[in-house]
C-alpha cells in the first residue's frame, strides 16, 4: 500500500518543490506588458502535480479497498488452453548488481581510461557475467568483447568520424 | 519541389550515403524484429552519432532506421506468432498461421511487398499535403498554435493506455522537465539550482536515449523476455507472390495505406493503431471473412501497408506543424534540433532542401527496404538467435558512446542514466511514455506561444476565444479532456 501511493508522494512533492522554488525566485523587471512572465508556466504545472498526485493516491486507496472488498471469483480465470509464450527468466540478482555497478565504473571511467580500454573491460565484465556459466560461450563473450570494441572503434572514429578519446588503432 | 527531390535523390545515392542509409535500415530492421526492441530505441541510440554528419545525411540515417524499425516487426511476427513491434501485431493473425501451413517465405515476402507500398503511398500524401498545411500554419498566429499544441498534448493524454490521470500527469512531468533551463522570451534561469551543466536545459539526447534505450535494458534484466529462438527453416526457391494476388489486393492495398496514413498523422496513435483497424477494416469488407485468422493474404497486406503508411502520416505533422504524431517523431526533432533545424512552418519555406531531402530519404529508405528484406528473406530472420547477454552490453556501448559525444560531457551520461530508471519505473507503474516524451518536446512551443499570446493581447484571455481558429482548437481539446474523463470513468468502476 505504500509502495502504491509513493508516485503520489513524488509527484507532489515535486510540485512543491517547483513553487517553493518560483517563490524564491527574483522579481521580473524585463517582462512586456500582458507577458505572465517566466513563472506561470512552471507554477500552473505544479499546481497540477499537486492535484493530479492527490486524485491519484485518493483513486489508488479507492481501488485498494474495492479490491479488499470484493470476494474472490474465478469467474475470469484464464481458461484458455492456448499454449504460454516461451520465456527467458531474467538473470539473477547477483548478476544484475554486476551489470549495475559495471555500468556505474564504466561512466566514471569511460572519459579517463579512453574509449577502448574502458569499453573493452566493461564488455568482458558484462557478457561473461550474463553469459551461461560454460566455458565456450565464456570465449566467445570475451572474444565478442574485444572484437566488438575494435569495430566500434574503427566505425565512430573513422566512419562517422566522431571525436572519442582513446580508440585503438585509430 | 519534384526537382529539389530528384536533385537529392541523385545525391543520396553516393556510395558512403548509400552504405550509411543501409547500414542503418539493417539496424533498425533488427531493433524492430528482436521483441522488446524498438523502433524508436534504434532511432534513439543512433540520434547521437549522427552529430557529427552534416545535417541531410544525419537526417537520411534516422529516416532508414525508423522505416526499418517499423518493418522488422514483420519477421517474428510471422515466424514466431510474436511482434517485434506493436505496428506488428495484426500481422501475427495471419502471417503465422500461414508460416505454419509452410509458406513462411510467402508470408515474409508478402509482408515486405505491403510495407513498400504503404511507405510509398504515405510519402506520395505527404508530399502532396505538406506544402498545403505548411502554409496554411505559417497564417495562424500565437494563440493559434497554442491551443493547438493543447489540443495534440490532450489527444495523445486520452488515447494513451490505462488511466487517465497517470497519462495527464506524465504529460505534466515531461512539460515540467523542459522548463528546467533559461525560460523563453526573457532568458531567466529556473530550477538550475546553480548547476552550471543544467542551466541551458535538460538535453534532449540523454532524455531521449535513457527514456526509449537505457530504460528498456534495465526492463530486459529485470523481467522475463519472450525466447526468440525461431527452429523454423525457410527453404525452396523464389518468393512465392503472384502478380495477380497483388492485384486482387490493390483496393485492400489502397484502403490500409489510406488507413495507415490517415492514423498516423493524428499525434500519439502511429503504427499500433493503424495495423489493427486495417486490418479490421479488410476483414469487414473481404469476400472470403472466414480466411482471416487462417493465413489469409488479404489480412497481412492490410496490416503491413497500414502500419508503414503511418511513417509518412506521423511525419506530416512533425515537419509542418513541429507536432511529433509518434514516439519516434519526436525523437527525430532531436535530430533536426542537434543540427540548428527547428520542424514547422518555416522548414517548408526556409529550408526546401532539407524537406526534398527527407523525401528522397524516405523513397530510398524505403525501396532499400524492399530490396534487402527480399534478399536476405532466407537469411535476416537468424537474427532472431542473437543471445542477449551478447546484444544488451554492445548497446548498452553504443548509449554511453553516442551521448558522451553528443556534447563531450560525462554529466549527460549520469542525465541518461537518471532517466532510464525512470522510464523504467513510470513503465513499470503503467504510466505511458509517449505523453512525457510529447510534453518534453512541445513545452516550449506552447509556452513560448502561450507568453506571446498573452503579450500581442496585453494579458486579455478572452482573444483565445474570440479568434475562431484559437476557439475551436480550445474546444477541441476540451472536448477532448471530457471524452476522456468519460473514459475512464467508465472505465474506473469495473
Amino acid at each position: 500500500m505504500m509502495l502504491k501511493h509513493l508516485p503520489s508522494v513524488l509527484f507532489c512533492s515535486s510540485g512543491g518543490g517547483m513553487l517553493w522554488q518560483i517563490n524564491q525566485a527574483p522579481p521580473i523587471k524585463n517582462a512586456q506588458i500582458g507577458d505572465p512572465g517566466p513563472w506561470l508556466f512552471p507554477g500552473t504545472l505544479a499546481l497540477t502535480l499537486i492535484g493530479l498526485g492527490i486524485v491519484l493516491a485518493v483513486q489508488e486507496r479507492r481501488n485498494f479497498r474495492t479490491e479488499q472488498e470484493r470476494p474472490f471469483s474465478n469467474e475470469h480465470a484464464n481458461t484458455s488452453q492456448e499454449k504460454p509464450l516461451p520465456m527467458l527468466a531474467p538473470p539473477q540478482l547477483q548478476v544484475r548488481i554486476m551489470v549495475l555497478l559495471s555500468t556505474i565504473a564504466y561512466v566514471i571511467l569511460f572519459e579517463p581510461l579512453g574509449f577502448s580500454i574502458s569499453t573493452v573491460i566493461f564488455l568482458s565484465v558484462t557478457t561473461v557475467s550474463l553469459a551461461p556459466k560454460n566455458s565456450k560461450t565464456i570465449a566467445i563473450a570475451l572474444t565478442t568483447s574485444l572484437l566488438a570494441t575494435l569495430f566500434i572503434g574503427w566505425l565512430l572514429a573513422d566512419v562517422v568520424n566522431v571525436p572519442l578519446q582513446g580508440v585503438f588503432f585509430s | 519541389m519534384i526537382d529539389l527531390f530528384f536533385a537529392n535523390l541523385l545525391q543520396l545515392t553516393d556510395p558512403r550515403t548509400l552504405s550509411f542509409m543501409g547500414a542503418s535500415l539493417v539496424f533498425g530492421l533488427l531493433f524492430g524484429a528482436l521483441p522488446g526492441l524498438s523502433a524508436a530505441m534504434a532511432v534513439a541510440i543512433l540520434l547521437p552519432l549522427t552529430y557529427s554528419l552534416q545535417a541531410d545525411l544525419g537526417l537520411a540515417v534516422l529516416m532508414a532506421a525508423y522505416i526499418g524499425g517499423i518493418s522488422g516487426g514483420l519477421v517474428s511476427a510471422t515466424l514466431l506468432c510474436i511482434p517485434g513491434t506493436p505496428s506488428s501485431i495484426a500481422t501475427t493473425f495471419d502471417g503465422y498461421p500461414l508460416a505454419r501451413k509452410g509458406q513462411p517465405v510467402k508470408a515474409l515476402a508478402t509482408g515486405i511487398v505491403a510495407s513498400a507500398i504503404g511507405g510509398l503511398f504515405s510519402l506520395a500524401v505527404l508530399v502532396s499535403f505538406a506544402p498545403v498545411i505548411s502554409e496554411i500554419a505559417i497564417r495562424i498566429g500565437a494563440h493559434e498554435y497554442a491551443t493547438l499544441t493543447l489540443a495534440a498534448m490532450m489527444l495523445v493524454v486520452i488515447l494513451a493506455p490505462g488511466n487517465l490521470v497517470k497519462g495527464i500527469l506524465s504529460t505534466c512531468l515531461g512539460l515540467s522537465i523542459a522548463t528546467v533551463g533559461f525560460a523563453p522570451i526573457t532568458s531567466n534561469p529556473r530550477f538550475s539550482f546553480g548547476v552550471i551543466d543544467i542551466m541551458a536545459g535538460v538535453s534532449i539526447i540523454p532524455f531521449m536515449v535513457g527514456l526509449f534505450a537505457v530504460s528498456t535494458i534495465i526492463s530486459g534484466l529485470t523481467s522475463p523476455t519472450i525466447r526468440t529462438d525461431s527452429k523454423q527453416v525457410l527453404l525452396g526457391k523464389g518468393i512465392g507472390i503472384k502478380l495477380a494476388e497483388l492485384r486482387d489486393n490493390s483496393w485492400n492495398l489502397l484502403r490500409s495505406s489510406m488507413i495507415g496514413t490517415g492514423i498516423g498523422v493524428l499525434p500519439g496513435i502511429g503504427g499500433t493503431a493503424s495495423n489493427l483497424i486495417a486490418y479490421a477494416a479488410a476483414r469487414q469488407q473481404s469476400k472470403k471473412p472466414k480466411d482471416f485468422g487462417h493465413g489469409s493474404l488479404e489480412g497481412i497486406y492490410a496490416s503491413e501497408s497500414a502500419n508503414n503508411a503511418s511513417v509518412g502520416g506521423a511525419l506530416l505533422p512533425l515537419l509542418t506543424l513541429g507536432i511529433p504524431g509518434d514516439g519516434v517523431t519526436a525523437i527525430l526533432i532531436g535530430g533536426f534540433t542537434i543540427h540548428g533545424l527547428q520542424p514547422g512552418p518555416l522548414l517548408l519555406t526556409k529550408e526546401p532542401d532539407l524537406v526534398a531531402m527527407i523525401y528522397a530519404a524516405f523513397f530510398l529508405a524505403t525501396m532499400m527496404l524492399l530490396v534487402v528484406q527480399l534478399f536476405s528473406i532466407r537469411i535476416f530472420p537468424k537474427v532472431l538467435l542473437l543471445p542477449r547477454h551478447l546484444l544488451f552490453p554492445v548497446l548498452l556501448v553504443l548509449m554511453v558512446t553516442g551521448t558522451y559525444v553528443s556534447d563531450n560531457r560525462v554529466f549527460d551520461l549520469w542525465t541518461m542514466l537518471g532517466f532510464g530508471v525512470l522510464g523504467w519505473a513510470l513503465e513499470k507503474s503503467s504510466y505511458p511514455l509517449g505523453p512525457l516524451v510529447l510534453g518534453f518536446v512541445l513545452g516550449p512551443i506552447l509556452e513560448t506561444n502561450l507568453r506571446r499570446a498573452m503579450a500581442y493581447s496585453q494579458g486579455d484571455l478572452t482573444d483565445f476565444v474570440t479568434r475562431p481558429m484559437s476557439c475551436a482548437f480550445l474546444l477541441l481539446a476540451v472536448s477532448l479532456l471530457v471524452i476522456g474523463l468519460r473514459g475512464n470513468a467508465n472505465r474506473s468502476p469495473q
